[in-house]
């Protein structure tokens, strides 16, 4: 078998190709909302969150995905708390959140992990090692994006478009926003069994990032994003089976290559066509 | 009883993780309370992950680490700049890409077998093994820090509270922001050795938020997010020494709840420096 | 048609962010709102939405009501047409798990049509001029089928023809049969109004432009007023807020 097909052989590889697979639809109904509303801090914190959650999943027992929601919701709901303490911003209530919930994490993990590749796996993603259960868990949440991407995209995309809006929605937007919430957490907490806790947004902000820089309809920017997830993941995982790098960390970079390439064709073909104008 | 306050700072090891302790919480307070005031949160956060492959290359190389750090984050904002010019990408969204990106290209890095350095090291720190020479580079990036710090005082108040009027008055805040944000990128440097890449914005943040919750004038308030910020270092060392749990985290953890116990307090009335 | 008494309400509880508002609006009146900024514009249109938080007095309004906010706060990075905003419009006909009706979509189409730019409908909303983006704006506050439009500011930041532009389509909107509330500044628009209420936090006055005196002036924009030389122009001194 030629080289890219043969690793895909492997039946670990498959799984993991499946997972990215079941990622990608995610990556793009979610990705899109995430920035066309500038929710990628957000993401970011909230799959920082998961942290703690998913090192003492192990010792407890506790499937991993179970434990991420728990403490991801907890993060999610403390931080809405926070924000409505007058005179804090959200920046600052999301950074030291996010910190920590890093350092509980990592104060319980020297207990838990005398190694630090356990450690390196939540942090960057056992793609390569998914089981059944975490393709369930996926598929799971694949579900319920897809359930709540037919509820609320509309006001979604009206309410990001527009906040002030005036049209009569506002008990809808505040439900539909709430979703939202739900959604990225839910999305965030399918992501970091693929690409590990800080690196969510390799999967769920930078496909949608790109393909922002060419969307002219919400719809395509929703396939552009499920695309390249798809693209850039099986890319990666061969990248990290070859290499023998977390796949998360390949998944990032190479995303990262593509987003650059993409912008730079953008702006030279403004250029030329400004100055053939 | 006293014995119990000073022996974790007794030895040698102890007592130059008390010197870096005091040295980085003299910095980070109160640049950290200018920060939040400027409200850029985000952006310190995000400095500290993009300081990452720059680190490692350091590591790699064996250079050090200052310089690897800032090389990669020039990079950095060079990258974030030139996304964030895109019309259809914000800035949340290119600082998120660059930043989850260039920390990848570190992982990547430091985790090839021939790598020396170790990446945990480097995300989590260890204050506890801080080198003469490294406590004298952090004094020297401490003293250039601080004298800037109050060089730029009156321009920073100006800036920070009322742009326009700092307009007026010949102050221009994009650059002030600017030049805020390069000694945020200092500090980084000069705290990631002891509290690492992902920590270090504990200590950048939390004192200084704390303190401007619980005071208002200016100065009182910067000295007192030192004062803060060195107390949640010495704190975390006791945590780490007495309870045996990795410092760095301690330290951070210390920071955070520093700044958990100031929201206690009730706001500050008249709408002061909303944070 | 717009009708209230003694209207009153804020956003917290006890406070009132505007208060005594008594005025009434009929079909084919123009009525323009001046008052400073944080004065209330804003909060008196939200209170005719019936979306403030705390809200007494009594509100009477016969048919729909749409609003219409300024083109600087819509995302100009957004891919959507300028159907699809018009389209926007329609979104409170149907719950949200059920398709929109083929007739919403008519409607959307129609709106565009009556501001003009039907042959926009598929131009990306942030490639439009300002003024055609404010009128797109006004087409999805005319898909919601409202014959009440409160329009906040819809001329700031437009240069004059497209000014121009703009105002005619709030005139022919008008005449067909609307009521219209106009958030302005400046007080020329004002004195041609059919109806003018000045607002800072109480209602100072409502009446026909003849209301607008010095006095009456001084009191909305709070003593901020410059009389210039010539005596027959008023500029108003922006407030510095934080």
């Amino acid at each position: 078998m030629p080289w890219p097909i043969d690793p895909f052989t492997l039946p670990f590889m498959q799984r993991a190709a499946f997972e990215l697979l079941l990622l990608a639809p995610i990556a793009g109904l979610i990705g899109a909302q995430i920035v066309l509303r500038g929710l990628a801090f957000y993401t970011h914190a909230v799959g920082t969150a998961t942290f703690p959650g998913l090192v003492l999943a192990g010792p407890a027992g506790i499937p991993p995905a179970l434990a991420a929601l728990a403490v991801g919701g907890t993060f999610a709901t403390f931080l809405e708390r926070l924000g409505r303490i007058r005179g804090l911003g959200r920046d600052v209530a999301t950074a030291l959140c996010l910190v920590a919930a890093l350092a509980v994490g990592i104060v319980l993990a020297s207990d838990v992990f005398d190694s630090g590749s356990g450690v390196d796996r939540l942090l960057f993603g056992s793609l390569l090692g998914i089981g059944d259960e975490e393709l369930l868990a996926t598929a799971i949440a694949l579900a319920a994006t897809l359930g709540a991407t037919a509820l609320f995209r509309r006001t979604w995309i009206a309410s990001g478009f527009d906040p002030q809006g005036g049209l009569g929605l506002d008990r809808r937007v505040r439900v539909a926003d709430w979703a939202l919430v739900a959604a990225i957490a839910v999305a965030v907490i399918a992501a970091v069994d693929a690409v590990g806790a800080l690196l969510v947004s390799a999967t769920l902000v930078t496909p949608a990032a790109t393909a922002r820089l060419v969307a002219r309809s919400v719809t395509s920017l929703e396939l552009g994003a499920a695309g390249l997830a798809v693209a850039e993941g099986l890319g990666g995982l061969l990248l990290a089976f070859e290499l023998d790098v977390p796949p998360g960390a390949a998944i990032a970079v190479l995303g990262g290559g593509v987003f650059a390439l993409a912008a730079l064709v953008v702006a030279l073909r403004r250029r030329l066509g400004g100055a053939a104008a | 009883m006293f014995d119990g306050l000073t022996d974790p700072f007794s030895g040698e090891i102890g007592g130059r993780a008390l010197a870096e302790v005091i040295l980085l919480g003299l910095v980070c307070g109160p640049l950290g309370a200018w920060v939040v005031l400027f409200r850029q949160s985000y952006a310190a956060e995000s400095i500290a992950h993009a300081a990452l492959p720059g680190l490692v290359l350091a590591a790699v190389a064996g250079l050090p680490l200052l310089l690897g750090a800032a090389g990669g984050l020039l990079t950095a904002a060079i990258a974030i700049g030139l996304a964030g010019r895109e019309r259809n990408v914000g800035p949340d969204t290119a600082v998120a890409v660059v930043v989850t990106t260039l920390f990848g290209a570190g992982v990547l890095l430091a985790l090839q077998p021939e790598v020396p350095a170790r990446l945990g090291e480097i995300l989590f720190g260890d204050p506890l093994s801080v080198s003469t020479g490294e406590i004298a580079a952090t004094a020297g990036l401490a003293a250039v820090v601080l004298t800037f710090l109050a060089g730029f005082h009156r321009s920073l108040a100006l800036a920070g509270f009322d742009p326009q009027a700092a307009r007026s008055l010949g102050v221009r805040p994009r650059s002030i922001e600017l030049v805020l944000l390069v000694l945020l990128a200092g500090a980084t440097l000069v705290a990631v050795q002891a509290l690492g890449n992902l920590l270090v914005v504990a200590l950048l943040l939390a004192p200084g938020a704390a303190a401007l919750r619980l005071n208002r004038a200016l100065a009182p308030t910067l000295a007192l997010a030192a004062i803060l910020a060195v107390l949640a270092g010495m704190a975390g060392l006791y945590a780490s020494y007495y309870l045996e749990l990795a410092a760095g985290a301690s330290i951070a953890l210390a920071a955070v709840v520093t700044f958990a116990l100031a929201t206690l307090w009730p706001p500050l009335r008249g709408g002061a420096a909303r944070i | 048609m717009v009708r209230t008494t003694d209207l009153r309400g804020g956003y917290a509880p006890g406070t009132d962010a505007i208060a005594e508002i008594d005025i009434e609006v009929h079909p084919r009146q123009l009525v323009a709102v001046l008052g400073p900024n944080g004065g209330g514009k804003t909060t008196l249109f939200r209170a005719l939405l019936g979306e403030l938080p705390h809200r007494a007095g009594a509100v009477e309004i016969i048919g729909r009501v749409a609003y219409v906010p300024q083109t600087e706060r819509a995302r100009l990075d957004f891919p959507v047409t300028a159907l699809d905003v018009a389209a926007m419009g329609t979104y409170a006909d149907a719950p949200w798990y059920r398709r929109l009706p083929a007739e919403s979509r008519a409607r959307a189409v129609e709106a565009l049509g009556t501001v003009g730019l039907e042959a926009k409908a598929r131009t990306l909303f942030g490639e439009l001029s300002g003024g055609q983006r404010q009128r797109v704006l006004i087409a999805r506050a005319l898909a919601r089928d409202a014959n009440v439009l409160l329009l906040d500011e819809p001329l700031s930041g437009l240069d004059r023809a497209s000014a121009a532009r703009v105002g005619t389509v709030i005139d022919e909107l008008c005449a067909s049969g609307r009521a219209i509330l106009v958030a302005t500044h400046d007080i020329n628009d004002a004195r041609v109004a059919d109806r003018v209420l000045c607002l800072n936090r109480k209602q100072i006055a409502y009446g026909p432009p003849e209301v607008l005196s010095a006095e009456t002036l001084e009191r909305t924009y709070g003593g901020e007023l410059i009389t210039l030389p010539s005596g027959d122009r008023a500029v108003v001194v922006q407030h510095h807020t934080h």
